[in-house]
């Protein structure tokens, strides 16, 4: 008796001494990246799964251009089109954004099945991208942001998949009065953005602001309060 | 019995005085989870004077952090000029203050919506594990005089993606340039052709900011060299220069506005935004109503003003 009890106590100090790591509120399933250098027989994959919102049908045979040789000929080269598609599953009937640097390009409904293909398929040149995914469902709950910082390469088709977004998470709406009461909304039109962001940068290090832009109610407008902006961020 | 009883509890009484003290030794002094890691690299470490050279600030969080914010603070030595920032490449979309010199030193700050857990490149084998650090700014420098020169963090404040501000910590290194006795200028050229990235304008009016006047909201990234400026063509009005959120002259406004960013390198994108801000008209009846209040008034204080001379 004495030795299970001490097993258990030495158990319990092991497991409580541990690091305490972040919480991921997005799970993530078998998330997959992966990217094919794109040839002339590939396509940008535009074909959005779902119905449509503002991306439209996105095809991209990749473009062609003609340039003329040393002898005066014409001579075609092939573009070879870039392009980032995501997949995954999200609540049946809500809509999912598409961020790109912290800005909203693309919407789509998503339909009864729960499953989405979302692509960004033009002016993508190399270099680091921040790519986002939210999704709002019929009752206004939006999901926390799901994020991937990328590095594209220029002539690339490049898979995110296996990306499952569920709203009802910390960054809910509550909708009373037909007002939002969305953390980081300052400008009241329940979404938090670059507008938000200008209103919050306009008060920075200044004093005289609206408490109510003062996120974390310490009585300045500081760094703790931008990263409590970007936490909220929806586009 | 009793005693017997006794020694038990005294038994599990001290065992938890001893395990409660080692939970609380291992809490305190066991070494935590590494910190996130600002990185200080550097194209060249000897140079001539007037020689131009860059640093790149870069940040790898470690297993598990998500940093979504920053405010960082750079010092150098005397024998250095910082020159600018070159942001091209960086992973931060908006920033609270762009790489800014004071005397020796340079502050930049910014936010990366959604967080940032490292950089996948999805060409590489097994991207999800073999994530790698994201630049946060490039800061070109001059040496303008010989000797040893160094450049370190004061200040390297990382805050977390959790919704709280919890600042996070970070270990950094420090930099070593020797400035040569031979001078020898140079500039390092970009070879970035490519404009600016596409964006939209948003127009926006706040009771708390500006007096309530209208003002647009703007802002893109360049991969190449970075965005260098904004300037703004407000109908007839010539171009000049401006920032996001960018008070406007006309107000309120109407007609077509013009934005047009330039990268370091000189490319530029211009993108067009048309207001139709309606102004609602007062009505004649309202204006009637409002006259005729301020005669009544006016009629009043004179004659308030009259009855106080005649009592006099």
């Amino acid at each position: 008796m004495k030795k299970l009890f001490i097993y258990i106590l030495a158990f319990l100090v092991i497991l409580c001494s541990q690091p305490v790591y972040a919480i991921d509120l997005i799970s993530s399933g078998t998330l997959t990246v992966s990217a094919v250098v794109a040839g002339p027989n590939d396509n940008g994959n535009g074909n959005e799964g779902g119905n449509n919102g503002n991306g439209g049908s996105g095809n991209n045979n990749g473009n062609t251009s003609t340039t003329t040789s040393s002898s005066g000929a014409p001579v075609s080269e092939y573009v070879a089109p870039t392009s980032v598609v995501f997949s995954g599953s999200a609540t049946p009937f809500s809509i999912i954004s598409l961020l790109k640097d912290g800005q909203i390009i693309k919407t789509l409904s998503i339909g009864a099945d729960s499953k989405f293909t979302i692509s960004i398929d033009n002016n993508l040149t190399t270099g680091n991208y921040i790519f986002s995914l939210t999704t709002e469902d019929s009752l206004k709950n939006k999901s926390n942001l799901f994020t991937a910082s990328l590095y594209i390469t220029s002539g690339t088709i490049t898979t995110v998949s296996g990306i499952i977004l569920n709203p009802n998470e910390v960054n809910n709406i509550e909708v009373e009065n037909e007002k939002c009461n969305v953390i980081g909304d300052l400008n009241g039109d329940c979404q938090v953005n670059l507008a938000d962001f200008s209103i919050l940068k306009y008060w920075h290090e200044k004093s005289g602001f609206p408490k109510k832009y003062d996120l974390n109610n310490d009585g300045v407008i500081n760094m703790a309060d931008f990263s409590i902006l970007a936490y909220h961020w929806t586009g | 019995m009793n005693i017997k009883n006794k020694k038990y509890n005294n038994f599990y009484f001290k065992t938890i005085i001893i395990f409660v003290v080692f939970f609380i030794f291992n809490i305190c002094f066991v070494k935590k989870a590494d910190a996130a890691i600002l990185i200080l690299s550097t194209s060249k470490v000897d140079v001539y004077q007037q020689e131009q050279f860059y640093v790149d600030i870069s940040l790898m969080p470690q297993k598990n952090e998500d940093i979504n914010a920053f405010d960082i603070s750079l010092s150098h030595s005397s024998n250095l000029t910082f020159i600018g920032g070159d942001y091209g490449s960086s992973i931060t979309p908006l920033w609270v203050e762009k790489p800014t010199g004071y005397y020796k030193s340079v502050n930049f700050s910014g936010i990366i919506p959604g967080g940032f857990t490292g950089i996948i490149n999805p060409l590489s084998p097994d991207p999800l594990n073999n994530k790698k650090p994201g630049l946060l700014t490039r800061l070109i420098f001059v040496g303008n005089k010989e000797g040893n020169a160094s450049i370190s963090f004061d200040n390297q404040e990382m805050y977390s993606n959790d919704g709280l501000g919890t600042m996070l910590g970070s270990s950094s290194n420090l930099l070593a340039i020797n400035v040569g006795n031979k001078i020898a200028p140079s500039i390092i050229k970009s070879t970035d052709t490519v404009p600016p990235q596409h964006f939209s304008i948003f127009l926006s009016n706040n009771s708390n900011m500006y007096d309530g006047k209208y003002f647009l909201l703007f802002e893109t990234t360049d991969k190449e060299s970075g965005v260098d400026h904004y300037e703004v063509k407000e109908g007839d009005l010539g171009w000049k220069e401006g920032a996001s959120p960018y008070l406007l002259t006309n107000q309120p406004p109407t007609g077509t506005i013009y934005i047009k960013v330039f990268d370091k390198a000189g490319n530029t994108r211009v993108e067009k935004f048309t207001a139709d801000v309606v102004v609602p008209e007062i009505s004649i009846y309202s204006k009637l109503i409002k006259a005729t209040s301020i005669t009544v008034l006016i009629l009043i204080i004179f004659g308030i003003v009259r009855f106080i001379k005649f009592i006099l």
